[in-house]
């Protein structure tokens, strides 16, 4: 009898970890960190409200998942960032449609966003109406280092004259979200999406239980006007800086020139992917884009590839969208070593 | 247009896309059934045989398809309209 006649969704309770784990492990991967760590399944998925979408069949059996992250306060009218979305093949070619249409009704999200989608999947999401794209890769050498290891540069322009020289923006280190929400407003909405509440923010960045990130304001004048979030990779007995985030204007970015420059030595570069940066603003801090130049700046560590990669996303904000690697679960510990 | 006409080119476009031009498929035939006939297959099913008769099946009509007939039934639809 065929078992995939009947499919209800519906939103994941707790008792539902181990067969989502079971789902992942033999429909996805064996060794996928969310079935080797409940620990960080757990942290990621079930913190608070169960942030999970889930097609199950007629025999109680799931076949299908859509994972999500919520960017606001609350659970309705936030931001949504999709990050965990398998089906399995049955009898419903729509069946992925219809988990993310239960999770639009149900959520009502201000916006959809989703990074590392497949690239044949595009035309999906074109057919849904929404927008999609590539990240850009840009990076911030170390130019004082001649040979590198992990990224492979032969030459690199001279770009003095594009970069501002000004010295009057400062990052500032935040250790925890007081005092990042003391020095920044977490009410200020920018123009761009998606909106970052102050939970999230401190769930992704500071109470990550893998990944040591720091946060760095960005100071110009007395006022903290956006800031970025950074994670150290490393590959081949050296490393690298990841900008995994960026919040609030981006024109005070380009006089940071300085700054960068400090905060790449003992690095090889300073890598940032993302979409919907300004590209002038980058250039006049001294970023590099990494499709314009002869050089290849890897994005996976875990396992550790020196290729090229291309990510594709989509969103439903028709403009104004801006996305980095750490948005979703794109910046996520791949390897588990279990002793974290 | 006959149903038996609009099926043996339904049937062409799910050879094509499927790069199969010994596929059997029926009006029964599920995608459970039919190798490869998954999302991202179904939308290029879609956008081949909205192309091919000239009509529109919308969301609602694609999130109904789970046989070939429901494709059948979305084009004799969409062309008595």
């Amino acid at each position: 009898m065929d078992q995939d006649l009947k499919i209800e969704i519906s939103k994941a309770r707790p008792d539902h970890v181990c067969a989502i784990q079971d789902f992942i492990r033999t429909d996805w991967k064996e060794d996928h960190i969310f079935v080797k760590s409940r620990k960080f399944f757990n942290y990621q998925y079930f913190t608070s409200d169960p942030a999970f979408y889930l097609a199950i069949n007629d025999q109680g059996a799931i076949v299908g998942l859509l994972g999500y992250i919520n960017y606001g306060p609350e659970a309705k009218n936030s931001d949504i960032y999709l990050s965990l979305w398998k089906v399995r093949q049955t009898n419903d070619p729509s069946l992925g449609m219809k988990l993310l249409q239960t999770l639009i009704t149900d959520l009502e999200p201000r916006a959809l966003h989703c990074g590392g989608i497949a690239k044949p999947t595009i035309r999906i999401y074109r057919y849904l109406g929404y927008s999609t794209g590539k990240l850009t890769t840009s990076f911030f050498p170390n130019r004082k280092i001649s040979k590198f290891e992990i990224a492979e540069i032969s030459s690199l322009p001279d770009i003095s004259a594009q970069v501002v020289k000004s010295t009057q923006s400062k990052l500032v280190q935040f250790e925890d979200i007081d005092s990042l929400a003391a020095a920044y407003s977490f009410d200020e909405k920018t123009e761009k999406t998606p909106y970052k509440s102050r939970p999230y923010i401190d769930w992704r960045y500071f109470k990550h239980p893998v990944y040591d990130y720091k946060v760095y304001g960005v100071l110009s004048g007395e006022r903290i006007s956006s800031y970025l979030v950074t994670r150290t990779l490393k590959a081949n007995g050296k490393k690298s800086l990841r900008i995994v985030d960026f919040v609030g204007e981006e024109m005070n970015l380009r006089c940071l020139h300085s700054e960068l420059t400090n905060l790449v030595q003992g690095y090889e570069f300073i890598e940032f992917t993302h979409a919907g940066m300004d590209p002038q603003v980058l250039r006049e801090a001294g970023f590099l884009n990494a499709a314009d130049c002869d050089v290849t700046i890897p994005l996976y560590y875990e396992p550790f590839l020196k290729k090229n990669i291309e990510v594709y996303y989509f969103t439903t904000e028709k403009k104004g969208t801006r996305m980095c690697l750490g948005d979703g679960d794109q910046d996520r510990p791949n390897i588990w070593d279990g002793n974290k | 247009m006959t149903e038996d006409e609009i099926f043996v080119k339904i049937k062409e476009i799910f050879q094509d896309i499927l790069d199969d031009e010994l596929l059997e498929i029926g009006l029964d035939s599920t995608p459970k059934e039919i190798d490869g006939w998954d999302s991202v297959v179904n939308i290029d099913i879609v956008f081949a045989v909205e192309a091919e008769f000239d009509v529109k099946f919308g969301l609602e009509g694609i999130q109904s398809i789970s046989k070939v007939s429901d494709v059948l039934r979305l084009v004799k639809s969409g062309l008595e309209k």
